[in-house]
């Protein structure tokens, strides 16, 4: 089963994604950057990352740029799930090198699309 | 021998601590190449040089002088393993260092557990890697060392008398069809030939944790092309009893006798956001909170979200009888009470989720218009 970090501020919002996804992924939630790095540390890689941009500690952006830069975790896509909904905000997560961007409220439906999709075309390996 | 290390990592020149922002070790298996002195890169690393078997045989990495150790895949596995242990000890974060991708490399690094992979330049990239992992590092050291406390933002509004619930579910919808199967055997018939085919119609709706499912209602068209709407239906509908097959729904466990507004998919999709996601946690119901607007010309979703998540962070027992009687007491006198405050309890923990998604949605309202 294919490992996803969700990394999310919002309690409900964790409780629904752990909830949507669960039954065909193993999730993990963490509430901000700094707790989702600390994790990945300890030698855990997941094979996705879905994350918000607004949170406390270490917000979208950094947590973003700092996992492009690294070689342990640049291959691994991202998806920025953000109550933010302006083209500049998603130009920047892009150029951070998201792999796929989405606001909220989102089509559950397509966020199990846009989960789906690497693992199905292998573009990421 | 004095080495390179020595000079650098253990008493650094005053300059070196002026114009570097970092300072890093860089271990090399062969000790001549270790025994070059230090040097500075553009972005601001400054980088000293120590052979491997000194190394090892010091087993001492100064953390307040070294703010890295890099190593590269010239090293065996075994070392690289030693050397992160003496770095873990002293807090000072392990780099496997490439000049071009390498997916052996990064098995190593994998392997051995180092910190961090860098490929390229120790360039203002590495800069900004360093000092995040010596972040998480203390973070993770003074998480350590303090008591483990429950997370309150991970505590979810209870779902704990989920089996009652079931149970009075069941034992209240047998009831209600003794109770009409009367009025069922008259009703049903006609209704079955009035509408020439099927007497259900089904629509798609969200219930508890988003599971989808196929809410019934009695069918108020005959099939075909007659648009004329039965005369049973708008009994049925005096009565109260079109929505009655959703006790259907109820025996099968897609929704509950009391619970929240029953919304279609497309509708379901704007409320997957902050705060109100929380609604989806209880099951959809044939009554609710929402079914006591206080007036049904204002009626908005605002309104029934707000009335969704108060009954969701409630959710119990002694408040679905409430809401059952007082709905049943409204069909029979015909009025349409807005709950009071007698009989209905005050969440304080509702209203402050409430007022902090009002306003946090004013905020962003706010920073976007």
């Amino acid at each position: 089963m294919k490992k996803i970090l969700v990394v999310e501020d919002d309690p409900s919002m964790r409780w629904l994604l752990k909830n949507l996804l669960r039954s065909r992924y193993e999730i993990v939630t963490k509430n901000n950057g700094l707790e989702a790095f600390s994790w990945l540390s300890i030698q855990n890689i997941p094979d996705l990352i879905i994350s918000d941009i607004k949170m406390p500690v270490m917000d979208g952006f950094e947590f973003l740029e700092n996992l492009s830069i690294s070689g342990l975790y640049k291959n691994i896509p991202v998806i920025m799930l953000t109550g933010i909904d302006e083209p500049a905000t998603r130009k920047r997560c892009y150029d951070l090198g998201a792999y796929s961007y989405l606001s909220k409220p989102f089509k559950p439906s397509e966020l199990l699309a846009k989960i789906a999709f690497p693992f199905v075309s292998k573009m990421f390996l | 021998m004095e080495s390179t290390m020595h000079r650098a990592a253990i008493s650094p020149s005053e300059n070196l601590k002026t114009y570097s922002p970092i300072q890093v070790l860089q271990i090399h298996k062969a000790s001549i190449i270790a025994d070059q002195v230090s040097d500075y890169r553009p972005d601001g690393v400054c980088v000293c040089h120590a052979p491997l078997a000194q190394t090892l045989k010091m087993a001492w990495i100064d953390s307040s002088q070294i703010d890295a150790v890099i190593v590269d895949t010239e090293c065996a596995i075994a070392d690289i393993v030693s050397i992160r242990e003496i770095a873990d000890r002293n807090g000072v974060p392990l780099v496997l260092h490439t000049f071009k991708f390498d997916w052996k490399a990064k098995e190593i690094a994998f392997e051995t557990g180092v910190d961090e992979y860098h490929i390229g330049y120790l360039d203002k990239q590495f800069i900004k890697r360093i000092k995040l992992i010596k972040r998480v590092k203390s973070f993770l050291n003074a998480k350590s060392g303090e008591q483990q406390l429950p997370l309150l933002l991970d505590q979810n509004p209870s779902d704990k008398s989920w089996l009652m619930k079931r149970s009075f579910d069941i034992t209240i919808s047998i009831f209600i069809i003794i109770l009409l199967l009367p009025i069922l055997l008259i009703v049903l018939p006609i209704l079955k030939l009035e509408t020439k085919g099927s007497i259900l119609s089904s629509f798609k709706i969200v219930g508890k944790n988003y599971k989808i499912f196929e809410l019934y209602k009695f069918k108020y068209l005959p099939s075909g092309s007659d648009k004329k709407i039965t005369g049973i239906w708008q009994f049925l509908r005096k009565l109260h009893l079109v929505g009655l097959p959703q006790i259907i729904n109820v025996l099968k466990g897609d929704m509950s006798l009391v619970g929240n507004y029953p919304i279609l998919e497309q509708e379901a999709e704007k409320f997957t956001k902050d705060g109100i996601a929380w609604r989806f946690l209880a099951p959809v119901g044939i009554v609710g909170l929402w079914r006591f607007n206080p007036a049904e010309e204002n009626k908005t979703d605002t309104w029934n979200t707000q009335q969704d998540i108060e009954y969701t962070k409630a959710n119990t027992m002694w408040l679905d009888i409430r809401i059952l009687f007082y709905h049943f007491r409204n069909l029979v006198v015909g009025g349409r009470d807005r709950k009071e405050n007698e009989w209905m309890p005050h969440h304080p923990s509702m209203e402050d989720s409430m007022s902090n998604y009002i306003s946090k949605e004013q905020a962003f309202n706010v920073a976007t218009n």
